[in-house]
């Protein structure tokens, strides 16, 4: 097992002492999380998402690029990159209109971060993507149709 | 043990890109197995990513986000050797955090 272990360290390539000081459980993890705001990631409806969100008055715009696949054969794995082109933004949210799970996930960026972010996301069936922006207290929105194949896989 | 993350991160022309790939299931908890039972949720619901211990992102995500979630983010500055750390914490209270130098 120790093998084992040491392999998945040199596989990891650049662990440091600190960091192995933290795996072994001597160190806590620098980063305390703050709690993850359940009202909003167990939203049933877009609706219910948007207002979660506080964004009932977003704002759409051009302001924020959506780059997907039109029609992704693999829905458990959609890449999707965003960038947000408007002054101040802070934060980005990506949601799924037709996942049971409407909110994939929200980013806030610290001083000097490009608000962007490059991920992948799941889609239980075509869907619209949502993307939200807030920037100087106003909240932004843009939209991208994902289509997905059916039945890839069916055993 | 949960898996190490994946971090590669480069400066260029000024700007630092951070390329991270957490291993994780994120399992919805919507699927079933072969025996008809439900697989329980399991995911990661808070990810940060620090610079020199200055928090760069911080983030909370659900299932809808892929298996094995892959991220990259850009920030201006940064330079050469460089402390970039990402953490995440799953719905399981299972925690995970790695380092890695700027290039």
């Amino acid at each position: 097992m120790h093998a084992g272990r040491r392999s998945a360290l040199r596989r990891a390539g650049a662990l440091t002492v600190y960091g192995a000081l933290v795996l072994a459980g001597f160190v806590p993890p620098a980063q305390a999380f703050s709690e993850r705001d359940e009202a909003v990631f167990s939203s049933s409806t877009l609706d219910e998402a948007f207002r979660a969100l506080s964004a009932g008055d977003a704002q759409r715009t051009e302001g924020i690029r959506i780059v997907a696949p039109d029609i992704a054969e693999n829905g458990a794995m959609v890449p999707i990159e965003i960038a947000v082109d408007i002054d101040g933004a802070t934060r980005i949210a990506i949601l799924v209109e037709n996942n049971p799970n409407k909110v994939a996930g929200i980013f806030e960026f610290g001083d000097d971060v490009l608000p962007e972010v490059q991920t992948r996301i799941r889609l239980s069936e075509s869907s619209d993507v949502y993307v939200l922006a807030w920037a100087q207290g106003r909240v932004y929105m843009a939209r991208r149709e994902v289509r997905v194949t059916v039945g890839g896989c069916i055993a | 043990m949960a898996d190490p993350i994946l971090i590669r991160a480069a400066v260029s022309n000024g700007i630092t890109e951070i390329r991270m790939r957490l291993t994780h299931p994120m399992e919805t908890g919507q699927r079933t197995d072969a025996a008809g039972r439900t697989i329980p949720a399991h995911f990661i619901t808070r990810m940060t990513v620090e610079h020199n211990d200055r928090v760069l992102v911080s983030a909370h995500m659900a299932p809808s986000i892929a298996a094995d979630p892959l991220f990259t983010f850009r920030f201006r500055g940064g330079a050469s050797g460089d402390s970039i750390r990402v953490s995440w914490l799953d719905n399981r209270g299972e925690t995970r955090s790695d380092d890695a130098l700027v290039r």
